[in-house]
């Protein structure tokens, strides 16, 4: 417990004076701005260029006029944004968590010092998902505020929280799979290969209805269903699968980086 | 397996895929002894090292730290060990990283600090507050080695600590070194083998995977049959080879002439008295020489030698 709190402590020295937080919360933050306003202003800034004929097209094509954004539109917007700009993000901060410590030569240096390979990986989980738990449940007030004062009118907040914390599961999950990519690969440009080749597949998947439900990426769509109050009978299947995987990719990357020479 | 010895290996060998890189490796370190790990490159010392600090599995032998069996993987506390270009955390300062470190150990608090405080001022980083990423090479080597020391190990491995170095870190690092003497086992792999010559009072010289020489110096040397021998040089050659012939006379000697300098040596003289008769040969045919000198073989000609 010792040891665990200690590398913990560096951890978050680490997330601190790489500026990592800095980055996730400017991300964060500005898509919990962005999101809402594309929600409010998508249409008009479609109306404003598009020419008329072609406007006329696609209002045949929706069967009748474009339709007026509400503040479901802001909370949609914030969680695509997320989904993508956002998760992408934390992939590209987290990619190194293990690789580069081995690459440094660091991680045999702390190991040697009485650091369990459990502890090493699970204090590096630790400080990562509190970190992004901070960050979303900072931006989702954010969100949901910009949403009222552009709609005059916004879903329940404690819903909204409570959706923040859904994609935060989400999120966490992602973590978890790019500390098992950066303890498997030899090479960061592995790592990312192997991390966005499994965000696509996972996004390819979430198009087939009933596969969605049973797949991390699903959580996505409850997290925002759930801020606009909407729950389904899928929301605690879908949660447990992620956090099972999460727990999955954990304990093998822990089992992996015993075994690995340094 | 031995208590006297800080490390005991028996059998270890190391393959990779396509090389043999440590072949059934036995050797001894002396507890307490500095000891020169030397070879050429890819003779397979990093990887040996790296076995005997737990960070590479052996494919077959064993190995003992302090008489104790040790294995890959299991964290091994009575070990330091200083890689050839250590990695630390560039966004600390030494001070912190060595907490860290000590914080690792679990040492109580109370001694945390003086110790760490302890273990800068010996390697001469007391009161630096730059971040590491600010460090110098020298002072990245320095702060390597506390951080090798902050354990309090039983042996500390040192991988090429002053292979990257300017002659005034080298010759800092290699006081820092010597003054480990008797307080902790060291093992140290270099290239320079006058620095090993120096501090190190135990020799092993690995070649193609395989240990081919060790012991002390005055053991290999003894090993090696590589007398001490005069070495006489004059101003012309027909000098050194009028000297050549007069000392013919006087017994039983090998002559090996080279560029104007003639090399004396005897199984059956010492060198002293090979020293005296040479000056009295010289004084006798008042004949001109350049300087007169005992020329003792060096670990550098047993190096040559014996990886050639």
């Amino acid at each position: 417990m010792n040891t665990y709190l200690t590398f913990m402590q560096k951890e978050i020295m680490e997330t601190m004076r790489n500026k990592r937080l800095l980055v996730l919360a400017c991300v964060f933050a500005g898509f919990a701005i962005l999101g809402p306003l594309m929600g409010r202003y998508l249409v008009e800034f479609i109306t404003m260029f598009v020419p008329t004929g072609e406007l006329d097209f696609m209002e045949e094509l929706m069967g009748g006029m474009l339709p007026q954004p509400t503040w479901v539109d802001g909370y949609a917007n914030f969680y695509a944004n997320l989904a993508q700009v956002g998760v992408i993000t934390v992939m590209l901060l987290y990619m190194g968590a293990v690789l580069d410590e081995k690459r440094r030569g660091t991680a045999p240096m702390m190991l040697m010092k009485g650091l369990s390979h459990t502890t090493f990986v699970m204090s590096k989980f630790t400080v990562m998902s509190l970190t992004t738990l901070v960050v979303t449940l900072a931006s989702a007030p954010i969100a949901h505020l910009y949403t009222y004062i552009l709609f005059e009118e916004a879903g329940n907040f404690g819903e909204m929280m409570l959706g923040s914390v859904i994609f935060w599961v989400f999120l966490i999950f992602i973590i978890a799979m790019m500390i098992f990519f950066s303890t498997v690969a030899k090479k960061i440009s592995s790592v990312a290969i192997y991390g966005f080749l499994a965000y696509f597949v996972l996004i390819i998947f979430d198009v087939v209805q009933h596969v969605r439900e049973f797949l991390p990426y699903g959580l996505v769509t409850q997290a925002t269903m759930v801020s606009m109050g909407n729950f389904n009978e899928h929301l605690l299947p879908n949660s447990l699968i992620s956090l099972g995987a999460t727990a999955v990719l954990l304990i093998a990357s822990i089992h992996i980086l015993k075994k690995k020479e340094l | 397996m031995s208590q006297a010895f800080a490390v005991e290996t028996f059998g270890l060998t190391k393959r990779f895929k396509t090389a043999l890189a440590v072949n059934d490796v036995n050797f001894s370190v002396p507890q307490g002894a500095i000891c020169g790990f030397l070879g050429k490159n890819g003779a397979g010392k990093t990887t040996t090292i790296k076995m005997l600090t737990g960070l590479k599995k052996p494919t077959s032998g064993e190995f003992a730290i302090m008489g104790k069996k040790e294995a890959f993987g299991k964290g091994i506390r009575q070990v330091g060990y200083l890689p050839d270009v250590p990695g630390f955390y560039g966004y600390m300062t030494g001070w912190e990283f060595l907490d860290l470190c000590a914080r690792l150990c679990n040492m109580p608090e109370g001694e945390r600090k003086t110790h760490v405080e302890d273990l800068l001022k010996q390697v001469g980083l007391h009161g630096v507050k730059t971040k590491i990423s600010g460090y110098s090479r020298g002072m990245r080597q320095r702060l390597g080695i506390a951080q090798a020391l902050v354990n309090s190990p039983a042996v500390v491995f040192m991988d090429e600590p002053i292979s990257a170095l300017d002659p005034m870190g080298r010759r800092d690092i290699m006081e820092i070194i010597a003054s480990l003497r008797g307080k902790t086992s060291v093992v140290l792999s270099t290239h320079i083998l006058s620095d090993v010559e120096n501090i190190c009072d135990h020799i092993i010289i690995i070649e193609k995977g395989k240990v081919v020489e060790q012991g002390t110096l005055a053991e290999i040397k003894g090993r090696f049959n590589r007398q001490d021998a005069v070495q006489v040089a004059f101003y012309n050659q027909e000098d050194c080879d009028t000297f050549a012939e007069a000392m013919k006379g006087q017994g039983d000697f090998n002559f090996t002439p080279h560029q104007m300098r003639l090399t004396i040596q005897s199984d059956k003289v010492s060198t002293a008295e090979i020293s005296k008769l040479t000056m009295r040969v010289l004084t006798e045919t008042d004949m001109p020489f350049k300087g007169l000198n005992v020329d003792a073989p060096s670990l550098d000609d047993i190096f040559y030698e014996v990886t050639k």
